[in-house]
């Protein structure tokens, strides 16, 4: 096979089809066309990633319309091509290659080529179609309040998504190919003069030194660029969802999306980040307030309640008020089994039910939530296998894993739970608090391209705790996450408290407060006193926000002579 | 070869410092793992001292959870009393507790205990020793209440004891003290902890609530180990406290008394006071003491040294056999009057019975010329067991009557 196009139409069907090994689905036609000269023309595409309509219309027939006998002087094969190129082919986008290679990559894309006879480059023009499924409601990360839109496995889809939520030219996008043999499409999606360059240059090197043959799903591309790669907490933050992807742009992060993966990466990532859920900043600050706090809670529920539980019922139970003590021991009376083992009893079959779960289809997967919880829970209480209240805690602890919003951070705490309870089996509470202490050096350690994981908490970065365990109302949140987009960090105007306009009729207390406030709402509180000027005032608003964009764009200067 | 060589010794190091933290793990592991079912609870303790072979006996209540859950209070007759008491002899209070082992197939486990009763006869005998024991333990906790019960009565008979609204006696005893103390100002409440510090300072002594245990049947006081619920035998009834000289007891205050200590040292909360109605002869009004305070002062001249008590109360009008008008000033100052005097009345008993009939210090004036004299307290304090007894107290009583309560006119209405 020959590295670049030849001149020869047949010495490139043979190369075209022995490359694909004759395989059924690869469309090779040579079109035999005009007189004096007659011309020829090799089309090769593939069955089922063309639209085959759009290639008989504005490839086929174009060409075979054109007329070369009207045309005085014989035309040369370069003729014909430029006119292909410039002129008769109907399609949106035509690109040219020469080598073979890329032709085929084509070809296999779903573009279609067109070889003229005589020239050696070859036409490709994007005819591209083939089944996608439409944006539907992301099923790992539902949310009540917010978007229903989740990515789909078409890379061009998913774009489409994040433009369509910022349209903006800053929104820079670059494509590279990752998978010697698959040849996935990978996008870097980042809001240019917003994103950190040193991340992103990060990012383009991590991609770049990735060789692997292919890459189905961006959970594979994750594990080969992440910073912690024994660690059992993730680096990268993975999402369903455009909008989150589109909030993550506006914090200066970097967003990495793989074709046929309707996952979408985001990076760099902080751990308190996967116990956000979306939804969080759709919700009034006052639920998402509380709500992320229940969350906080839950989260340590899930990690550490069967661990705690043991310790304290097998080494500490002059901890527990006297009541429950006995109202526990009464329960454990006849239980064959020490506290650790019923624990890790009952936490191995909460798994094994979780997993029957996920691998059962829907219909019967009703089945095992009777099987499990009704008759497992109920007979091995009754049967005096295992105490009622070791029920209890492991049944809430499941509850309380539900609650943390991303999936690759609750795979984390199954795993901790069972290490925390086998080490409270053995040490106690002393077991757990040295477990919890190593845990939180490691959270403390880690990077998550070039920013602490355990932003904002060590190190503390004041401003971004407003969006941390609890988070601040809109009109507070002035700054992107200090560190990461660092920059560029203003992205709220000022004055954007809401506030009721005031009674012009009582202008006396009014004004005491109005003196503390700045002359440019003392100006607009007396326009609305005005009701011809207040239309003028309502105008200005719009405007009033040109400086904070403006802000946007450039580095505060204050920021920059600091650093 | 080196460089590999190196490396390897590295891996080694890695790994034997794994194996090394692996084995602490394992090791030491389970070292002090009790599962929580297999350990008796002390829910209470009594300590008597046997007069015929001159030990000390120790009884412990144990909680038997199972039968809490089975639903034992209030089950009738067929009910399972939720605790197993256990009696065992020995020379100190650990020398017993240590015999009890022999008999219980669970180890005791003292963190949740919160009750310890005395014997009269133990306690006469001095209770340093119990005391001892319950501050030295390692479970044990300082919150624990000391009680003694008054007469001749065994300590171990307060297991014997049944409220009908509370299974377990140790608890049912403490919400009852604790009761008669913040209602009535009737008892005292104290804990080991208080206790351990009365007895490490000079110039006070310590009072701690007393009870009686009362037959309910004629063949009470068997006691065979374990108890049924037909062994029922006494009911516990709050009798004032008991006086104590450094550990050992010397005599009792009945209510009366303990309150009157209690208004000298400041700590009575509300109280109950019965008084004879200013107008009709032979009736008698209550007055309910809501909050009392006290101010001493110390005079050392002229007829030596006094101290000075001043009580301040605040009472409501509780009830009455007889009408009483509200808007009469003078029966208002005459209740008021009646009221001072039998608060001051109390006073005086507590303080000649502890001055004159046992000499001790339970209300802390010692500890107050310690802190506020110290002068006076080097030159009185070594012989203070006889200044106490002599020194002089003058009380007074400033009481007001605050309001009639809820109604004004109320239900004697004068016809």
């Amino acid at each position: 096979m020959s590295v670049f196009v030849s001149r020869e139409i047949s010495e490139n069907e043979i190369s075209i089809k022995s490359a694909f090994g004759y395989s059924t689905d690869l469309v090779v036609r040579i079109i035999r066309s005009g007189e004096n000269p007659r011309f020829s023309v090799l089309i090769a595409h593939i069955d089922g990633l063309v639209d085959k309509d759009l290639v008989a219309r504005s490839i086929i027939r174009p060409i075979g319309m054109k007329d070369t006998a009207t045309i005085e002087m014989p035309p040369s094969p370069a003729y014909i091509y430029d006119d292909l190129r410039n002129r008769l082919l109907e399609s949106s986008e035509v690109k040219e290659a020469t080598r073979m290679a890329d032709v085929l990559l084509h070809i296999s894309s779903g573009d279609c080529a067109v070889i003229v006879e005589g020239v050696d480059s070859a036409l490709i023009c994007s005819v591209r179609s083939w089944m996608t499924r439409t944006p539907e409601n992301p099923t790992t990360e539902p949310a009540i309040k917010g978007p229903k839109e989740g990515f789909t496995e078409t890379i061009r889809v998913n774009t489409s998504l994040l433009r369509r939520r910022i349209r903006d030219p800053r929104l820079w996008i670059e494509e590279t190919v990752v998978g010697e043999v698959s040849k996935t499409d990978i996008a870097i999606v980042y809001l240019k003069g917003i994103a950190n360059e040193k991340v992103l240059q990060e990012v383009r090197e991590r991609i770049g030194r990735v060789k692997v043959d292919s890459l189905q799903e961006s959970g594979q591309l994750e594990e080969l660029i992440e910073d912690a790669p024994w660690s059992l907490f993730a680096t990268v933050l993975t999402t369903e969802r455009p909008d989150k992807v589109a909030g993550s742009l506006f914090e200066g992060r970097v967003a990495i999306l793989v074709d046929g993966s309707p996952t979408a990466l985001v990076v760099p990532a902080t751990f308190l980040q996967f116990l956000m859920a979306t939804e969080d900043y759709y919700q009034r600050f006052t639920a998402s307030w509380f709500i992320r706090l229940v969350r906080g809670v839950a989260f340590l529920v899930a990690l550490a309640l069967p661990s705690v539980y043991v310790a304290i019922t097998t080494y500490h139970q002059e901890m527990l008020p006297t009541p429950l003590v006995l109202s526990i021991a009464a329960q454990r009376e006849g239980v064959p089994f020490p506290a650790a083992i019923e624990a890790l009893t009952m936490i191995f079959f909460l798994e094994v039910l979780l997993e029957g779960g996920v691998r059962l289809p829907t219909a019967v997967g009703s089945a095992i939530s009777i099987v499990g919880a009704l008759i497992l829970g109920q007979a091995a209480v009754e049967a005096g296998l295992f105490s009622a209240a070791m029920v209890i805690i492991v049944a809430l602890t499941a509850i309380a894993s539900f609650t943390i919003p991303l999936f690759s951070l609750s795979n984390t705490v199954r795993i901790l739970r069972i290490v925390l309870t086998i080490v409270s089996g053995f040490l106690g509470l002393f077991g757990v608090a040295a477990v919890l202490f190593g845990l939180f050096i490691h959270l403390a350690a880690m990077r998550s391209f070039g920013i602490p994981y355990f932003e904002p908490l060590a190190p503390v970065v004041l401003p971004d705790l407003k969006d941390a365990i609890t988070r601040a109302p809109w009109w507070a949140m002035k700054q992107r996450p200090e560190l990461i987009a660092h920059d560029n960090v203003v992205r709220i105007g000022d004055d954007q408290k809401p506030t009721p306009p005031r009674s012009p009729q009582k202008p006396s207390p009014a004004g005491t407060v109005g003196q503390q406030r700045s002359s440019q709402q003392k100006q607009q509180k007396g326009n609305a006193s005005n009701p011809d000027e207040q239309q003028s005032s309502s105008d200005q608003r719009p405007s009033s926000l040109g400086p904070a964009t403006q802000k946007e764009r450039q580095p505060r200067s204050r920021r920059k002579s600091r650093r | 070869m080196s460089e590999a060589f190196r490396m390897h010794t590295t891996a080694r190091k890695a790994l034997l410092v794994a194996l090394f933290v692996f084995m602490a793990a394992c090791l030491s592991g389970c070292w002090d793992r009790r599962e929580i079912e297999e350990i008796g609870f002390v829910a209470g303790l009594a300590i008597d001292f046997d007069s015929e072979t001159d030990d000390i006996m120790v009884t412990v209540q144990i909680a038997k959870p199972f039968a809490i859950g089975r639903g034992a209070p209030g089950g009738g007759s067929v009910g399972e009393r939720p605790f197993w008491t256990v009696q065992a002899q020995g020379k100190t209070v650990l020398d017993a507790v240590a015999q009890l082992t022999q008999k219980s197939p669970r180890p005791a486990v003292w963190a949740h205990n919160e009750m310890v009763v005395f014997g009269e006869a133990f306690a006469r005998h001095g209770i340093g020793d119990a005391l001892d024991f319950l501050t030295r333990h390692r479970e044990s906790r300082l919150r624990v209440q000391p009680l003694v019960v008054r007469g001749f009565t065994a300590a171990y008979a307060a297991f014997t004891t049944e409220s009908e609204l509370n299974p377990i006696p140790s608890d049912a005893l403490q919400n009852t003290a604790r009761a008669a103390f913040s209602r009535l100002s009737i008892t005292t409440m104290t804990n080991i902890n208080e206790v351990l510090q009365i007895l490490q300072t000079d110039g006070v002594e310590m009072l701690l609530p007393a009870f009686t245990l009362e037959p309910v049947s004629p063949e009470a006081g068997t006691f065979e180990g374990e108890l049924k619920r037909e062994s029922i035998a006494y009911t516990a009834r709050f009798v004032g406290s008991a006086v104590f000289r450094q550990d050992k007891l010397v005599g009792f205050f009945d209510l009366q008394e303990t309150r009157g200590r209690q208004w000298i040292v400041g700590s009575a909360g509300r109280a109950v006071v019965v008084v004879p109605h200013p107008q009709a002869p032979g009736q008698e009004v209550s007055l309910q003491v809501t909050t009392s305070s006290r101010k001493i002062t110390f005079h050392d001249e002229g007829a030596g040294p006094s101290f000075r008590v001043a009580v301040d109360a605040a009472a409501n009008l509780g009830d009455s056999d007889s009408h009483i008008d509200p808007l009469d000033p003078e029966i208002w100052t005459r209740l008021e009057h009646q009221l001072e005097a039998a608060i001051e009345s109390e006073m005086q008993s507590a303080l000649r019975k502890a001055q004159l009939e046992y000499s001790s210090d339970v209300f802390g004036f010692g500890e107050y010329l310690y802190r506020r004299h110290p002068e006076v307290w080097a030159r009185l304090g070594p012989n203070w067991d006889q200044v106490f007894s002599t020194v002089a107290v003058e009380t007074s009583v400033n009481a007001e009557l605050a309001g009639p309560g809820l109604v004004f006119r109320g239900a004697r209405v004068e016809r």
